[in-house]
């Protein structure tokens, strides 16, 4: 559950600003944001889905064919028809009210349904959301409406989510690449104190320096010169001792 | 472009987040983009509906060749925005022309068909490069995301058929019973074999759906491109570190200028006291026993009488040199002792300084866990269990507003309101430190040892009553609110 959440330090801004998370504020006053995911990733995993179930058909179909031999032809087709009613109508409810709170589609991209307060969705909330499928399938199949709906809200809800009152997060933290610069000589306390958010600046400029040049290196702790007291290359080795200064103590 | 103006949240984000920021941002401003787009083809759309009515597949196929004209203007549209900018209509108006002329050829027939359009359409429009440099820009942007790019635009491809047969069928769904001839026939026409046998009127309703459907989807796929494109630029250029870094220039340059100022500001104070005390230590230093000019008379010893005349010379010389030397010594002792009184001045000033650093860096020599960012003591709470409890939030009388309300009937309200405003007067009064994060039963245990100053006894009495309310829905007794509301025991002491 915790990969799903990044529990948020930085202080709140005076203007909102455009982002795609939904901020959840918890009982202990710790504010977590979840991940809201868009469209593309989740048509993708709507197609595995769709694929998985046809080929569950076609197995089914297959095998009836063959023990339609033994129990009858329409008792064979109306075993179909049920199979076929199961997959279309139930199958994204079970497996979104059950306990990885996604179906398998939705798992392999990565996505997990949840309530805009983080809590797992109820089975009620899965039986709206899915049947409500029918309305954003509409116009024909296309999901033009759900599509539509999607794009136009903020959290990325289809009519069925805003029904249901859902939402579609991203599960998964992605591996970030990170170059760190080597470690430097030296380790030094900031010389005043800093906020959680500058700390936090602070090591992200260590963790992923190796990915800039080395003028923009430079560049970017020339905006720091108050707090290393030089310019250049001299002001990038001392953030960097600082950084490693609070990372030492961070962990030991 | 200055990155602190800008409008979205810049921080890195994995690939597909990066395409939902882009659908954000598309969003946000999404009738603008569309008119803007629909106005980048209007005058060629116009002029091809006049000269091709009988060709509509024709139309289609040549406005789907010029989109990336559109696309441009969008991208203009969404890129001025994020930095806080909003296009005026001429400015888009002028822009118009160069998006149709500039680099035509490559970009219209070249790498029309290039699936990462949508990220390398930035590197081109909004960096301006050119040739090998924008060759290996693009190399560069295009290492995180190039696979969604790939996916989108194709997906976008793919969606603008797909919302067209949507939209097909929304029309097929409007149309009243038994008017759906020219579909059926189209369709048999199809089925023979002939395209050609569309009707008119189908082919145009056909054309005018897919139109639709690719300027709805084009503006989507242009967003989430230049999302992924915003996004490649802040993982390789640190963009949200170097904002990060202007917030705490920032932070610690108005500290340092407070710092000066104040330090600026004590020694006028200091000094500005000291002016009037100066004269008249000096008066003093000057009226001390030693500075009383003292005269004695001496009987000169008989010289010879050789040296009179020199010794006369010498004398009035050596008067005359003393005099001066005189004034010299005075000037001197008064400096002397202007001096010292400087000394002192500064002195004062310095432990003043030194005295104040010390409290504002305490947390520095305490421990060094100052650096966790835990909320400094020197902070009130606003915000306690999600009710703010700033004194501005709250009305001037509480006891007599929270009776008022209990009698209109807002009674949780009235109920929130005592608790809310003990807590708030508790903060402001008795100095009590409450946290942000506190809940109800450490208010209530730092208000115990605060001692009597901060009325625990009340404050118990008044948080049973609202856990009661809160977590229950159990409210207190009509003659119980009133008996709050009379007691209230933090300053305004009034009859309920």
């Amino acid at each position: 559950m915790s990969s799903l959440r990044t529990i948020r330090f930085s202080m709140e801004s005076p203007i909102a600003k455009l982002d795609t998370l939904q901020a959840v504020e918890l009982a202990e006053g710790v504010e977590i944001r979840l991940r809201i995911a868009g469209p593309v990733l989740r048509a993708n995993a709507y197609a595995i889905d769709l694929l998985i179930r046809i080929g569950i058909v076609i197995v089914a179909v297959i095998c009836l064919s063959v023990a339609g031999l033994a129990i009858g032809e329409q008792v064979a087709d109306g075993l179909m028809l049920l199979i076929w009613f199961f997959l279309s109508w139930w199958y994204p409810v079970l497996f979104e009210a059950g306990k990885r709170g996604a179906t398998p589609g939705k798992r392999s991209m990565g996505l997990r349904v949840v309530q805009p307060s983080g809590a797992p969705i109820t089975l009620g909330q899965s039986i709206i959301r899915n049947f409500l499928r029918f309305i954003d399938g509409m116009p024909a199949i296309t999901y033009g409406f759900g599509l539509a709906s999607c794009l136009a809200t903020k959290r990325f809800q289809r009519l069925g989510d805003l029904a249901a009152g859902t939402v579609v997060v991203y599960d998964r933290l992605p591996q970030e690449p990170s170059i760190a610069a080597p470690p430097p000589m030296s380790s030094s306390r900031p010389p005043v104190a800093l906020t959680a958010d500058e700390v936090r600046a602070l090591g992200m400029f260590r963790d992923r320096a190796g990915l800039w040049s080395e003028a923009r290196r430079g560049e970017i702790a020339d905006h720091a010169t108050v707090l290393s007291g030089a310019r250049g290359n001299a002001g990038v080795s001392r953030l960097m001792s600082m950084a490693h200064w609070l990372q030492e103590k961070r962990d030991p | 472009m200055r990155l602190e103006d800008v409008t979205a949240e810049i921080r890195p984000r994995s690939d597909w987040e990066a395409v939902d920021l882009g659908f954000a941002m598309a969003r946000r401003s999404f009738w603008r983009c569309l008119s803007v787009w629909w106005l980048a083809l209007l005058l060629p759309a116009l002029v091809g509906i006049v000269l091709l009515r009988d060709h509509a597949f024709v139309f289609a196929t040549l406005f789907w060749w010029w989109r990336p004209v559109a696309s441009r203007m969008v991208l203009f549209e969404l890129s001025r925005r994020l930095f806080g900018e909003a296009p005026s209509w001429r400015q888009v108006w002028k822009e118009i022309p160069r998006a149709w002329s500039r680099r035509f050829f490559y970009r219209l027939v070249w790498s029309r068909f290039s699936p990462w359009a949508p990220v390398t359409m930035p590197v081109e429009d909004l960096e301006g490069l050119r040739g090998q440099a924008y060759q290996q820009r693009t190399k560069l942007v295009m290492r995180r995301g190039e696979g969604a790019a790939f996916r989108l635009s194709l997906g976008g491809s793919l969606a603008s058929v797909w919302l067209m047969l949507g939209l097909l069928g929304m029309v097929n769904m409007f149309l009243p019973e038994g008017q759906d001839g020219i579909f059926l026939e189209s369709w048999q026409a199809v089925r023979a074999g002939e395209v050609g046998g569309i009707g008119q009127a189908a082919s145009w309703i056909l054309v005018g759906c897919y139109l639709m459907a690719l300027s709805l989807t084009d503006l989507f796929v242009t967003g989430g491109g230049f999302g992924i494109y915003v996004n490649s630029r802040t993982w390789i250029e640190g963009w949200d570190v170097e904002l990060a870094f202007k917030r705490m220039a920032n932070r610690i340059g108005m500290l340092s200028k407070l710092l000066i100022a104040s330090c600026f500001l004590l020694l006028q104070l200091s000094s500005g006291a000291a002016e009037r005390p100066a004269e008249e230590v000096i008066r003093e230093v000057k009226s001390h026993p030693d500075f009383v000019v003292q005269k004695m008379q001496v009987p000169v010893p008989d010289t010879s009488s050789s040296s009179s005349s020199s010794s006369g010379g010498s004398s009035s010389g050596s008067s005359s040199s003393r005099s001066s030397g005189g004034s010299m010594e005075w000037l001197q002792q008064v400096m002397q002792g202007f001096g010292n009184v400087l000394l002192v001045v500064c002195i004062v000033a310095a432990l003043a300084f030194v005295a104040w650093l010390l409290w504002n860096f305490r947390h520095l020599l305490k421990d060094r866990s100052g650096l966790d960012g835990g909320p400094s003591e020197g902070t009130k709470a606003r915000v306690v269990m999600g009710m703010e409890v700033t004194p501005e939030s709250l009305p001037e009388d509480i006891p007599d507003t929270a009776w008022r309300w209990w009698c209109e009937g807002r009674r949780h309200e009235a109920v929130a309101l005592l608790y809310r405003g003990a807590i708030s007067r508790s903060i402001e009064l008795a100095r009590v430190e409450i946290m942000e994060s506190d809940t109800e039963g450490d208010c209530l245990r730092r208000i115990r040892e605060a001692g009597s100053r901060a009325h625990p006894a009340y404050f118990k009495g008044l948080t049973g009553f609202w856990l009661g309310l809160a977590y229950a829905k159990d409210f207190p007794a009509s003659d119980e609110v009133q008996g709050l509301c009379q007691q209230w025991p933090y300053g305004e002491r009034r009859q309920a």
